[in-house]
């Protein structure tokens, strides 16, 4: 086999941001996985409404709002500092600047899971009181374990940003991190919108 | 439009003027073996990133739990070659066929038709890994630690006994005390994880990782098939994830997902997992249709026929698998209007499958064939596919599958369908790609018996379970009794089932002796046209010496003889790689991949022992979830590479 030279990489950059990052593709379909797992859940939640007269279920008060609502306010505001970290990672800002928006990102993702235990008693019943019970209970819990994982990501690259060294594909993943962090909180008010809302309405 | 790379010009003399030197490749591969060689001894084994050596174990593993499958299906056939036999009882017979059914499904099918994809994709497509070696090592630990739980369970009297489908209530807290279940809902959760991890792995390679010039139009089919099984993956395993999940937590912490006395619902059991379920069966038969188009091109010695139409068959009957999970269902009182769509459904997807198998048919009709044993597999494909396929269409018809549901209709029309449909192609890509995966051809007149033997075999065994079902035999039961008229065709059953197990040794024999006194095969044995064969057999760890360049869909055929034009300029120093743009392959960036380390191993160990442990105690996925957390910031604490901050000349492929 003869081999021709036709291309000579050695040009070419480091690193690539957004859907030319292998990594981002990584991180979008896990999204996809997790978004039909969602998805899942939430055709559960209906099919199991069918078996019940009411819904809630009879003896069952509607979830309460307040917390949840704040919850998923903050949440949803969340997004902004992340939105403008993942802004500055793409100009390769100063990295004591990323990092510590960073870490006030991770604030806002520990209050949310704080706030999420107090969820818990908000929808007024127990994951063995009955079916309802369970499919909210899970929807909750699965949701709970990403605010987890998305803070704890956030906190490694927060550090990171601080402590060094730093490379350039770092600032890829803080570009891919905040599309997570999207994911996370805009999944949530697709779910908020099912177990707070809709049983008001519907 | 793709862009256009330089071909050598064919006038020019036959020199190496304008080629690079094999003095300068020599000093290429000496680097790259000395930055990419992962060492040998038990440890670097245990932390091998190799896109290979992984999918290596994946195929060894999967075939021995084949095996394995193979003697639980033997006993089966011995225990119902003859009336009320007694050879196996009827509690080790429920575990037998329920650890049949879910080591073919999950342990083997699934995981061996992800193996071959994650071993020869990245080498057709011509780069040196997957694009997250370390996350595809987790895969692979994963997908064994969950097989090794459900044999040890087994061998332990503690095999799961409530079906491959384990429908509740049966498989509820209530009927089926004890932890046996539990052990088979856990082991979906492993293969389910290592089943996405695959899925994640092949579809970022390819899309981001194709040698310049392989637009997405010339992508070979194999390749194509294996990111449309990858997708089908993403949005099927989710809903067994749910349903396994829920199954558990009914069994272990009183949820009442399936319970219908607190507002659960038998059904909802039957949806999720059918909605995972159906799209199985397609996710084990794509790839395998993209083995055939491979082989198919290959021994006619031309481009397949109709390209585009394959490929946009392949993706329909991927979107026609997610609408089809209600005809598992038909026995149950849904309503009737959409049990009509399914069964539309059902039959449209026929229509997808036939242009497939039309265009081999052309394909071959119009090139010169080779009836390698390779070839043999592809042709006993289509004569056992359309026959199953034939009894499909008949269940797909409501009052017909009533007439046979849960009898040996549906037993013969399945194993007609997956044997054919899968373990056919698949045998047909061992006999093609072994020479690529071992440096050595298998023996074809041993290929031969091999392929007689298990044609034979299969017909042999489950033709006559069509009229057993017709006769009213229903499907799992351990014995029947001699007034039943049953005895002659199961036994017919029965001697086929030896002639598949002789026609296994055969095969098993052919492998062993191959590997140490097989004809060395060369680059390319089979005078192939994709990039796989550009390379030495086997393929050296980094796969290719340099990144090739493809200008068409057959890049080895319409190259001139014995050139390649190939990318330069990667660094030698580190595990480098090249980023293409998503459709046309145009290159965007260089990539390093990450090095090998022990940490997949340990956080399979750490999150599958703790997934074990909740079989037991609710406390096992707290203390997962800790350790899981803890090796986690290990994984993406990040490894500094040497020359970190000190801008100089780096090591290249060329200077």
């Amino acid at each position: 086999m003869k081999r021709r030279p036709a291309f000579d990489a050695a040009a070419l950059p480091d690193q690539g941001f957004s859907h030319h990052a292998p990594i981002w593709w990584g991180n979008t379909l896990m999204m996809m996985i997790e978004g039909a797992g969602f998805a899942i859940l939430v055709a559960t939640y209906f099919y199991i409404r069918h078996n019940f007269d009411t819904w809630p279920p009879a003896r069952t008060e509607l979830p309460a709002l307040p917390i949840p609502t704040l919850n998923v306010a903050i949440l949803v505001v969340s997004i902004l500092p992340m939105w403008y970290v993942a802004k500055l990672a793409l100009k390769h800002d100063k990295p004591r600047t990323i990092g510590g928006l960073l870490l006030l990102c991770v604030v806002f993702g520990v209050v949310a899971a704080v706030l999420r235990i107090f969820e818990f008693k908000a929808v007024h019943t127990r994951w063995d009181t009955n079916a309802y019970g369970s499919i909210v209970w899970s929807i909750l819990g699965i949701h709970f374990a990403h605010i987890l994982a998305a803070t704890l990501e956030t906190l490694i690259i927060g550090i990171l940003m601080f402590v060094g060294p730093i490379e350039e594909k770092h600032y890829v993943d803080i570009t891919v991190n905040a599309v997570y962090w999207y994911f996370v909180a805009l999944s949530w008010v697709a779910l908020y919108t099912v177990i707070f809302l809709l049983p008001r309405f519907l | 439009m793709a862009h256009a790379y330089a071909l050598p010009s064919p006038n020019e003399p036959d020199d190496r003027r304008g080629f690079i030197s094999e003095a300068e490749e020599q000093d290429v591969r000496t680097r790259l073996e000395q930055s990419w060689e992962e060492g040998s001894g038990l440890y670097a084994w245990l932390t091998s990133t190799s896109h290979k050596s992984i999918a290596k174990r994946y195929i060894v593993t999967a075939l021995v739990f084949f095996a394995l499958g193979g003697i639980e299906a033997a006993v089966m056939r011995v225990q119902l070659s003859r009336p009320e036999n007694h050879f196996v009882g009827p509690d080790l017979y429920n575990q037998i066929f329920t650890v049949h059914g879910s080591t073919m499904m999950f342990l083997f099918a699934v995981p061996v038709m992800e193996a071959i994809g994650l071993y020869m994709v990245p080498i057709m497509i011509g780069t040196r890994n997957v694009a997250f070696p370390r996350l595809n090592a987790l895969g692979y630990w994963m997908y064994l630690i969950g097989g090794v739980l459900l044999y040890v369970a087994f061998f332990s009297n503690t095999g799961p006994d409530a079906g491959w489908f384990a429908y509740v209530p049966l498989a509820g807290p209530a009927y089926s005390p004890g932890k046996r279940i539990d052990i088979w809902a856990q082991m979906i959760t492993f293969t389910e994880i290592a089943g996405l991890i695959g899925a994640v792995e092949i579809i970022t390679t390819v899309f981001k990782q194709r040698a310049p010039g392989m637009s997405l139009n010339r992508i070979p089919l194999f390749v194509w098939s294996e990111v449309i099984m990858s997708f089908m993956i993403i949005f099927a395993l989710p809903a067994i994830v749910i349903a396994s999940g829920a199954l558990a937590a009914d069994r272990l912490v009183d949820t009442h997902f399936f319970n219908p006395a607190e507002g659960g619902d038998a059904l909802l059991w039957q949806h999720l997992f059918w909605f995972f379920g159906h799209p199985e069966v397609y996710i084990i038969l794509i790839p395998a249709l993209g083995m055939i188009s491979s082989i198919v091109t290959t021994f006619t010695r031309r481009s397949i026929f109709g390209y585009p139409a394959m490929v946009l068959s392949l993706i329909s009957t991927a979107f026609l698998g997610f609408s089809l999970w209600v005809h598992h269902m038909f026995a149950t009182p849904l309503p009737q209007l959409g049990q009509s769509l399914f069964t539309a459904a059902s039959a449209a997807i026929a229509i997808p499958t036939g242009i497939q198998i039309f265009c081999w048919m052309a394909t071959i009709w119009s090139g010169r064939p080779r009836y390698t044993t390779a070839f043999m597999f592809v042709i006993g494909f289509v004569l056992l596919f359309v026959l199953g396929g034939l009894s499909g269409v008949m269940i797909s018809s409501i009052p017909y599958d009533l007439q046979v549901h849960d009898t040996f209709f549906v037993v013969a029309h399945f194993h007609y369908v997956l044997i054919g449909g899968a373990v056919f192609p698949l045998w047909g890509a061992f006999y093609y790609w072994f020479p690529k995966m071992t440096g050595r051809l298998l023996s074809e007149r041993a290929g031969k018996w091999n392929f007689w033997l298990f044609f034979a075999g299969v017909n042999l065994t489950f033709f006559p379970m069509h009229f057993l079902g017709l006769m009213g035999m229903p499907r799992r039961v351990y014995t029947y009794l001699p007034e039943m008229g049953w005895g002659n065709l199961n036994l017919v059953s029965s001697i086929g089932a030896v002639v598949i197990v002789a026609s296994a040794i055969v095969f098993v024999g052919n492998v062993v002796v191959s590997l140490r006194g097989g004809t060395p095969s060369g680059d390319n044995p089979w005078g192939a046209s994709t990039l796989e064969w550009a390379t030495p057999s086997p393929a050296p760890i980094y796969n290719h010496l340099f990144i090739p360049i493809v200008n068409g869909r057959e890049p080895l055929w319409t190259n001139p003889p014995g050139e390649l034009p190939v990318v330069t300029g990667l660094r030698t120093d580190r595990h480098e790689g090249l980023i293409t743009s998503l459709m046309d392959a145009e290159p965007e960036h260089r990539y390093e991949f990450k090095q090998p380390t022990i940490l997949p191993l340990i956080l399979a160990l750490a999150g599958g022992g703790s997934i074990i442990v909740a079989i037991f105690t609710p406390w096992g996925v707290t203390i997962g979830a800790a350790l899981t957390l803890l090796i986690l910031f290990c994984w993406f604490w990040p490894t500094i590479s040497p020359d970190h901050d000190t801008p100089r000349r780096h090591p290249r492929e060329m200077p």
